[in-house]
Order: structure tokens, then sequence, then C-alpha cells
């Protein structure tokens, strides 16, 4: 007697599980269209990179960036979608520090010279008065 | 080294009136102005780091040429200072009256400026500038002592040759030792620079340069061969040739 509302619960769970499993949306995969998305970003982020010569300016880290990013496409290529598209992620946040690293880099070198130029004016100006002052001197 | 290639590169040297140091050109300033144009061009081609390192070289080059002038300018002033007492003093010894009246001044005078001269050449310039000014202060009181009417003579022997030239601005043939030497009051030969050189080294604003002479710098020229020299050389005046 005791066992049949027991089972009779068991069963209710089991077909609820099943119900709820069933009805759970699947998520539809594009992988395609993400690729495409995240490839574009990368090629994006190392052209905007190269605009700020981060080539040069931190060689290193543009440098392993652009292997990623060639690593990412060698993975598109063999149709590889979820592995490239972790490769070209990767590449584009990578191409995003040396864009920002070259941009830091940058601005401190334009700070540095223009504060040259300052320097450059006032030594011009101390000189340009005392070679004034010699003159009128010499001239009396 | 050959006098006459000595002679030869004044001659050169005297087609310029007056020359100035270019302190613009100095060493710290140039390169100041190369290292600035390094940091730009490490700058266009992407090399910031070196960029940023140049710029802070080229600002330290030009804190250094500020501080070089400035030094330049306590030496220009002390160099003046002397160069203004020497030639107040010869000035107020140039007439005979005065400097007899004023003898202790005088004296006191060229003592002062003594020590002017020892610190400039010690390079203490703040302490040669007012020790020259000292100089100066003894003579702020000298005034012209009028000479007895002259009854004797009226007019200085023929024989008697100037003592003092005082230097003018020309627009051609310019005063420097070499067309100086040359005149008929002096020695009447250009060869003789150096006599006039020599002997007024002290009141050149650079000794070692002969040819940094400047309109009204008055020139002591000194007896060479025994000949008498009084007053100033008159430019109209046909003096007879050096014996």
């Amino acid at each position: 007697m005791k066992k049949a509302p027991f089972l009779t619960l068991l069963a209710a769970t089991a077909i609820l599980l099943v119900a709820s499993c069933a009805s759970t949306p699947v998520e539809k995969l594009d992988p395609a269209g993400d690729l495409k998305v995240v490839r574009t970003a990368a090629t994006e982020s190392r052209a905007k990179a190269l605009e700020f010569k981060a080539d040069i300016a931190v060689p290193l880290l543009f440098t392993d960036a652009d292997s990623t990013l060639t690593q990412a496409k060698k993975l598109d290529t063999a149709n590889e979608t979820e592995t490239a598209l972790v490769e070209y992620k990767k590449a584009t946040s990578m191409f995003t520090n040396a864009f920002n690293e070259a941009k830091l880099k940058k601005d401190a070198a334009i700070k540095a010279l223009e504060t040259t130029g300052k320097e450059r004016i006032l030594a011009e100006e101390t000189i340009q008065a005392i070679e004034t002052e010699q003159k009128e001197a010499g001239d009396e | 080294m050959n006098k006459k290639i000595i002679s030869l590169m004044l001659v050169i040297f005297c087609l310029s009136a007056i020359s100035a140091q270019n302190l613009q050109d100095n060493k710290h300033q140039k390169a100041g102005r190369d290292y600035e144009k390094q940091a730009r061009e490490a700058l266009n081609a992407g090399n910031y780091d070196e960029a940023a390192i140049k710029a802070n070289l080229s600002s330290e080059e030009y804190r250094k040429s500020i501080e070089y002038a400035e030094t330049l300018k306590l030496k220009f002033r002390a160099a003046n200072a002397i160069n203004l007492a020497q030639r107040t003093i010869t000035d107020v010894s140039n007439v005979k009256t005065t400097a007899d009246f004023y003898a202790a001044e005088i004296s006191q005078a060229k003592t002062t400026l003594a020590e002017a001269r020892k610190l400039f050449d010690a390079e203490n310039w703040l302490e040669s500038r007012a020790k020259a000014m000292e100089s100066l202060a003894f003579l702020k009181d000298i005034r012209r002592v009028e000479p007895e009417p002259k009854q004797k003579t009226t007019s200085v022997s023929k024989n008697v040759l100037p003592r003092f030239y005082t230097v003018v601005a020309r627009p051609t043939n310019t005063d420097c030792f070499w067309n100086i030497s040359g005149m008929k009051g002096v020695f009447g030969d250009p060869t003789l620079w150096e006599n006039l050189w020599k002997n007024n080294k002290d009141s050149m604003k650079n000794p070692d340069n002969p040819n940094l002479i400047f309109p009204g710098m008055v020139i002591e020229i000194p007896s060479i061969n025994g000949e008498t020299r009084e007053g100033n050389l008159d430019p109209n005046k046909d003096y007879s040739a050096l014996q």
C-alpha cells in the first residue's frame, strides 16, 4: 500500500523532467556569421594599430598579435571554426593592446617634444637679449 | 708665425667693423637643435621611445645653453665695466692738469682696476665687475682742471706726435690696428700694429683678439723710437713722419 504513492510521485517527477527538457529551446548556432564578424574585427584592429605605427613602436606586441592572426586564418581556412573564432578574438585583443601601448608612447614623445620646443624658445630669447645687450655696450 | 701672414690676416679681418660672438651657435644650442631634429624624425618613423629620449636630451642641451649664455653675460658685463673704467682713467689722465690735481683718486682707481682684472682672470665675473665699478667710483667727482693759458707755445711742435687715438666708425677702410698703425701721426707703418695691440690689451674686451676694437675706444700710442707723444691725434693735422 505505501509503495503506490511513492511510485506515483517518482513517475510524475520523471515525466516532469522529460517535459522540461523537451521544451528547452535549442540555441541556433551561426558560426559562419560570427566568424565573419570576428575576422573583420581582427583585421580592423590590426589596421588601427598600424596607423599608430605599433609595428615599430611596440614590435614584440605587434608581432605576437600578428602571429595569432595568422594562426586564426589558418584555422579559418581549415574550417576549424570554433578554434578560429577564439584565435581571431584573441588577435583583436592583442592588436588593441598594441595600439594602446603605441598611443601611450606616442603621446609621451609628443609631450617631450613640446617641452623641448618651449626650452628652445626660452634659450633663443635669453641669448638674443644677451647679444643685444653686448652690442649696445659695444656701440657706446 | 710669419709677421707678414699675421698682418695679411689682420687686413682681411679688418673688413668687418665690429665682431660679436654668435651665441645662438654655441655648442649646447647646436646640440639641442640636432637632438630635437632627431626626435622629430624618430616620432615620424614610429620610434616613440627614441623620440622621447632625444627630446629629453635636447631639452637638457637647451638648458645648458642658457647657463652658458648667462655665464658669458656676466663675463661681458665685467669686461665692459673694466673697459669703461680704463677709458675713464685714460680720459682723465689725458689732461695733465687734471691728472696732477686728482693724482690720488686716479691712483686708487688704477689699483682697484688692477684688482678687477685679477678677478676677471680668475673668472670671478660678478666680483670683477663690482671692482671695476668701484674703480669708476673714485673718478666720479673728477672735474676737468683747465690748464694754464699757453703763452709760450700756441701750437704743438710739429715734432710732437699724438699719444692717443679715438677709434671711429668708417664706411670703408675701417679702423683696425693695421690701418691705425699706418696713419701718419701714429707710426706711418701698418706692420708696426702689434705695438698698438700690446700697449692696449688691458683696455680690450678680448685682449687675445686684436680685431675686437670698436668706435669710441681710446687707443694709447706708445713711444717706440723715443719720440715725444702728447694729446689726441688730430685728423686735420699734418704730422711729421716717425723718425
